[in-house]
């Protein structure tokens, strides 16, 4: 036998296409390989319910008060200051410091809907026809109190960049389902009008102090699906398999003369980008999709790099096994002209959402999906702006109360949790904090949130700091 | 039994330390510091808040004084630790289960051992100053070139293992021009060290290497990295700054072999040298190269907040190889740090004269216009450090929160107490810290540097955690070698070139890397270096090396940042058409990656596994995934390398045969085996076959790339023969340090 060169052999399954079939987890080997990580307890710390994560990050943060927490009697507030004891001294940004605090309650109807009767905004219709499928959190809350810090909170665990992402966590955690795709894809798009987007930095699915094989892989919008996946001009996919198979000889005489089982790891690494070139292509093309499901996701669905065309694509990533999928929209941060804005954006995202919960559903794959739908933080009861003028006002950013919604693999449907104040403004009962959500999702997949560490710099670290709480009211 | 199987018990069973009872006394260093420290530190250790029953146990005043007596030495049986180790009642036991932490037989038992032995502490090692150790004596030993050689065969001897055959000569060329100036031999470089049989023909080539304007650029990447250098702010908006005149003094500094310590005091604290000159001004970038946040709503105090406990923490692990920032919200829970001190050490960068906003088109205040190095009459403006007229209180931050001072307490500045002591003298401002670093007696500052020139030449440190040198790193593989070379360091001045030159020289350093059929069991990674490491080239390396094998590198030192080939969409993705990627054109697309513009957000894509520039990063990654495959294949980049080189070949009148040694000689310092030559000419062959069928392809192939074709080559010929070079420029081999 020889160790080195199977474990290797193994480390290379792991790296990128690894483990499946190898009945030991992979960060237990991890362990044993390189004692940086805490490893024979990581993986399937329980049964799992879910299998695989689809996160719609909403970034830019989505308003609470007119999408999801129902307050009808703030109608008698509009225009009325915001009681001083609701508002309470908090921090705000410097974009509503030292200036009046409306209170601007919703211009929208909510409705119940589905058998369990939530409440939902008219904005919503889709999500709506789904609300036997989700559970609404009401009590959402968070330190953050500006885009960039928020948002990597929810991505990583922590407000400054450097820790490894949610999806990067997972990778390292459960290795992966599939042979032909990368553990952790990530794609982006942005609201119609192009008119208050934040940018996508790649920390947001990074990896962190994880080695860098558990990083998202970016599928883009345009050109190529991932990048340098196209030969270059005059080199033919004939010529490229016919080299890559002289390339691997060539590796191999090498291999033989100096022994170095990295090299067997570069043959599979070149084979898997070759398989690659046709899995990408195959996965991105929708022609096989049939009129009545491309019509689900709405008319957006053919257009590439929108919104409702990458919850197709996650669905179609899902049904092939890739563990988590985040797509990042942005256009939420509505300061300033948030009627009509607001408007836009749900028509663009509503439909697309709720069709990949249904399509998933229909194929049997939401039992062991979990999806969540969400921002960085809610927005504020009060007017940003001129009130009385609709297209000159908006709601600044509210960390303290919010909304986000889960569905499928382990999440009770049908279902609300927490309250918040009549203000959407506190939260009132049973509050869930980025790091519960983490720290819940992270059980459904069957793991201790506690004990899914990595050592680095002297430190274990966690996904959930050294915070968290698994919600399981929440649980199936 | 499985293969995994048989591989774990292998791996449990070499990895597991030595435990006969009749065996060497346990020490305490090795054994039994590392065991507290991850299974008790976190309740018995130095943070005071948290610290349970009154005990510590990272300290023997502490520990062996405890009421009623947790150690009674020499006597397991009577100590409360022993029992409490090994209790079965769950209520009892330590560590208590929902730490998540246990201790196994085998560390219960070198407990005991341990105490059995007269339960000695001694201070954690790397919080000593190092003392020079006599290096192991050798009988006259051809082998032995060095006191490294010394100190390295003794305890391979320990082992029962030997030195590997030194490498041949085109390797070892190859493997020194690769870790000095970041690029391969030239034909005439190899050819000349080959002819030269005379005694000194090495060390010649090493002063020839250490003497090139290549060898600053080079060593000058991992320091960009560690002090997260970037030419844009990132965060929201992401704008240029200009901080590439910081570079080129770090270039030249490595170049002109500026003393470490004198590298020191200019970047921390060189803006505070008596009448310092504008050189030193630009070396304090150092710390101003941090993210700036210019996002809307931000407020200004907590960015500039930010930025002081960023360079906290940069500095720390830089200079000491210390978690400092894990003091940030506590105490240190497993080095003697506490939190004020980290507040402490913070005021030495809390009193710039700075906003928090960018405020100085790109930069942020304070800056200085400056002369370009080599470019007389051109001026820039870049950022520097300068302190404001008045010193602005520093408190203890609860959380890091910039708005939750803790304001019982002004804090003056200070440095941690477990250190070496701030002389009374220096201790007021920056430069005093700067001082207290270079002092000959202070206990990190040579170990953790010589510590990361032995990761450049070896890919790991001889600690392997070269970012943490406290509590939870990783001990060093040859600590007396360790101190040693630190020792040896400051003896020497601090001469950079001189340890560098010290390394190489060695019998060590020189080793073939060709692994054994059996791999020694007792060192499965090689950390005991019984063969010389063998690790795939960092990106930038690789991508440099193409550029030269090509003939397409552009030599020039310093300057503004350039903007090389990228992928069209990237940038306009990013940041929603708001910010487009214009390529350069010329030669900027062509010179070293050093000089790559790199946006903070999105730093170059073809640079795989290099650390982002959000934070400071001191030890490199090396993965193997398909995507770096998928670059190497497809970046226009090393495609058109292929074609320039494939010309080069062809502009040569030769045969296939004569072509193909070459194309070995220049990508991989060495000449091909029958078989391998065999392999390539039937590449070649079918290459051909393929483009004569088809001449469409061959002529689009010709278009690879801005570098304008040689016009009167055949389109076959060039397209075959780029073929055959891009097999070879992705081929392990020519990827990888030998």
């Amino acid at each position: 036998m020889q160790p080195l060169a199977d474990h290797h052999h193994l480390v290379n399954r792991r790296h990128f296409f690894g483990r499946s079939s190898v009945g030991i987890g992979t960060a237990a080997l991890a362990t044993l390989l390189d004692h940086e990580s805490s490893a024979e307890r990581l993986v399937n710390h329980f049964a799992p319910k879910a299998k695989r994560v689809i996160y719609l990050f909403q970034n830019g943060a989505p308003t609470q008060v007119d999408l999801y927490d129902h307050k009808p009697g703030l109608q008698r507030y509009r225009g009325k200051d915001l009681p001083k004891e609701i508002q309470g001294g908090q921090r705000l940004t410097t974009m509503t410091q030292g200036k009046s605090q409306k209170v601007l309650s919703t211009a929208w109807p909510f409705r119940p809907y589905g058998d369990c009767g939530t409440q939902i905004s008219s904005l919503l219709p889709h999500i709506g026809s789904i609300a036997d499928e989700i559970c609404l959190v009401r009590s959402a809350y968070t330190e953050a109190i500006n885009h960039a810090p928020a948002i990597t909170l929810f991505l990583t665990g922590a407000e400054q960049p450097g820790r490894p992402s949610f999806g990067a966590w997972l990778s390292y955690g459960l290795g992966r389902e599939t042979d032909e795709l990368p553990t952790f894809c990530v794609m982006t798009s942005r609201d119609r009008e192009a008119s208050c987007g934040q940018f996508f930095y790649e920390w947001y699915w990074g990896s962190g102090f994880l080695p860098t094989y558990h990083q998202g892989v970016k599928f883009r919008g345009a050109g190529d699906p991932v990048l340098y996946l196209s030969n270059p001009g005059g080199i033919d996919q004939r010529l490229r398999r016919g080299l890559l198979d002289d390339l691997a000889r060539l590796n191999r005489i090498r291999s033989r003369e100096v022994g170095d089982p990295e090299i067997q790891t570069r043959i599979a690494q070149y084979e898997m980008a070759y398989k690659m070139q046709t899995s990408v292509p195959d996965l991105t093309n929708l022609s096989s999709e049939p009129r009545h499901i491309l019509e689900m996701y709405g008319p957006d669905v053919a257009r590439r790099g929108s919104f409702a065309h990458n919850c197709l694509l996650a669905r179609r990533l899902a049904e092939r096994g890739v563990r988590f999928v985040q797509l990042m929209h942005a256009g939420w941060d509505q300061h300033g002209n948030l009627p009509t804005q607001l408007a836009t954006q749900c028509r663009d995202t509503d439909q697309p959402s709720a069709a990949l919960v249904k399509d998933l559903k229909q194929r049997g794959l939401l039992d062991e999906t979990l999806v969540i739908w969400g921002g960085e933080f809610g927005r504020t009861v009060f007017c940003q702006g001129d009130m009385d003028n609709k297209t000159k006002h908006g709601r600044d950013h509210h960390p303290r109360n919010f909304c986000l919604w889960m569905a499928g693999g382990g999440i009770r449907g049908g279902t609300t949790y927490g309250e918040s104040d009549d203000f959407s403004y506190n939260v009132a009962r049973d509050p869930f904090h980025v790091h519960d959500l983490q720290a819940t999702v992270l059980h459904c997949l069957g793991i201790d949130h506690e004990r899914l560490t990595y050592k680095f710099q002297g430190r274990q670290f966690r996904l959930t700091d050294v915070h968290g709480r698994v919600v399981r009211e929440i649980l199936t | 039994m499985s293969p995994l199987r048989s591989l774990l018990l292998f791996l449990v069973a070499s990895t597991a330390p030595a435990v006969a009872a009749d065996g060497p006394r346990v020490d305490f260093q090795r054994d039994i510091r590392p065991l507290l420290s991850e299974n008790c530190f976190q309740c018995h250790g130095p943070d005071t808040r948290t610290r349970q029953g009154d005990l510590r146990l990272d300290i023997a005043s502490e520990a062996l004084a405890h009421d009623p007596p947790v150690l009674v030495p020499g006597q397991p049986k009577a100590s409360r630790l022993w029992q409490r180790i090994t209790s079965q009642d769950p209520q009892v036991r330590m560590p208590p289960r929902d730490s998540n932490r246990s201790l196994t037989r085998t560390q219960r038992e070198l407990i005991r051992r341990w105490i059995a032995e007269g339960a000695e502490f001694r201070a954690h090692w790397s919080l000593v100053s190092p003392t020079r150790p006599r290096p192991p004596t050798f009988p006259a030993n051809f082998l032995v070139r060095n006191t490294i050689d010394s100190f390295i065969l003794a305890r391979l001897r320990k082992t029962r293992l030997e030195f590997s055959p030194v490498a041949d000569r085109r390797t070892l060329l190859r493997r020194l021009t690769l870790d000095l100036l970041g690029l391969p031999p030239t034909e005439k470089e190899l050819s000349r060290f080959l002819a030269d049989t005379r005694p000194g023909a090495w060390e010649r080539t090493v002063d020839r290497l250490l003497a090139s304007p290549r060898f600053g650029e080079h060593m000058s990447w991992n320091w960009l990295v560690a002090s997260r250098y970037a030419d844009t702010n990132g965060y929201q908006s992401d704008g240029t700054r200009m901080m590439w005149p910081w570079r080129a003094w770090v270039i030249r500094a490595f170049n002109d072999n500026l003393p470490f310590d004198r590298f020191t005091i200019e970047q921390l604290a060189g803006d505070l040298l008596p009448r310092p000159t504008p050189q030193q001004l630009v070396a304090t970038g150092f710390n101003r190269n941090h993210p700036l946040n210019g996002e809307g709503g931000r407020i200004a105090e907590e960015n500039r907040v930010e930025y002081v406990l960023d360079r906290t923490d940069t500095t720390a692990t830089v200079w000491m190889a210390l978690t400092l920032s894990c003091a940030k919200c506590h105490d240190h829970k497993f080095d003697p740090l506490t939190q004020k001190e980290y507040y402490r050490f913070s005021a030495y960068f809390n009193s710039l004269d700075e906003t928090g906003r960018v405020d100085a088109k790109g930069n942020a205040k304070p800056v200085l216009t400056v002369d370009v190095i080599g470019r007389p009459g051109q001026k820039v403006e870049t950022m520097v450090m300068r302190n404001r007229k008045s010193r602005r209180d520093t408190f203890v931050l609860k959380l890091a929160r910039y708005d939750q001072p803790v304001r019982d307490e002004k804090l003056r500045h200070g440095t941690p107490a477990a250190l070496l002591p701030l002389p009374e003298d220096t201790g007021s401002s920056r430069l005093g810290m700067a001082r207290w670093l270079t002092d000959p007696d202070h206990p990190l500052t040579a170990r953790v540097a010589v510590n990361r020139i032995w990761q450049v030449l070896f890919g790991t440190g001889l600690v392997k955690t070269s970012e943490d040198f406290g509590s939870q790193g990783e001990p060093p593989s040859h600590p007396e070698l360790l101190d040693w070379l630190a020792t040896e360091y400051i003896h020497r001045g601090w001469d950079t070139k001189a340890m560098l030159r010290l390394v190489v020289t060695s019998t060590t350093y020189r080793q073939s890397s060709i692994v054994p059929t059996r791999v020694p069991e007792a060192d499965p990674y090689n950390r005991l270096l019984s063969r010389g490491p063998r690790y795939r080239l960092p990106a930038h390396v690789i991508r440099d090396q193409a550029l030269a094998i090509s003939g397409l590198l552009v030599e020039q030192l310093g300057g503004p940042s350039v903007k090389p080939y990228q992928p069209p969409g990237l940038w306009a993705d990013f940041s929603f058409g708001k910010i487009t990627y214009a390529a350069d054109s010329g030669a900027k697309l062509y010179r070293r990656s050093l000089y790559t513009f790199w946006r903070r957000s999105i730093g170059p894509p073809n640079m795989f596994d290099e650390a982002t520039r959000d934070i400071c990063n001191v030890r490199p990654q090396r993965t193997n995934t398909p995507l770096h495959a998928l670059t190497l294949l497809n970046d226009e980049t090393y495609a058109e390398a292929a074609r320039v080189l494939a010309e080069r070949l062809l502009a040569r009148t030769g045969n296939d045969a004569k072509r193909i040694s070459r194309a070995f000689t220049l990508i991989l310092a060495r000449l091909p085996s029958a078989e391998e030559h065999d392999l390539l000419t039937a590449t070649l062959e079918r290459a051909r076959q393929h483009y004569r069928d088809n001449p469409k392809n061959a002529r689009a192939y010709r278009s690879v790339g801005r570098h304008v074709p040689q016009p009167d080559l055949d389109v076959t010929q060039v397209a075959a023969w780029g073929a055959v070079v891009s097999l070879l420029l992705n081929c392990d081999e020519a990827i990888t340090r030998e």
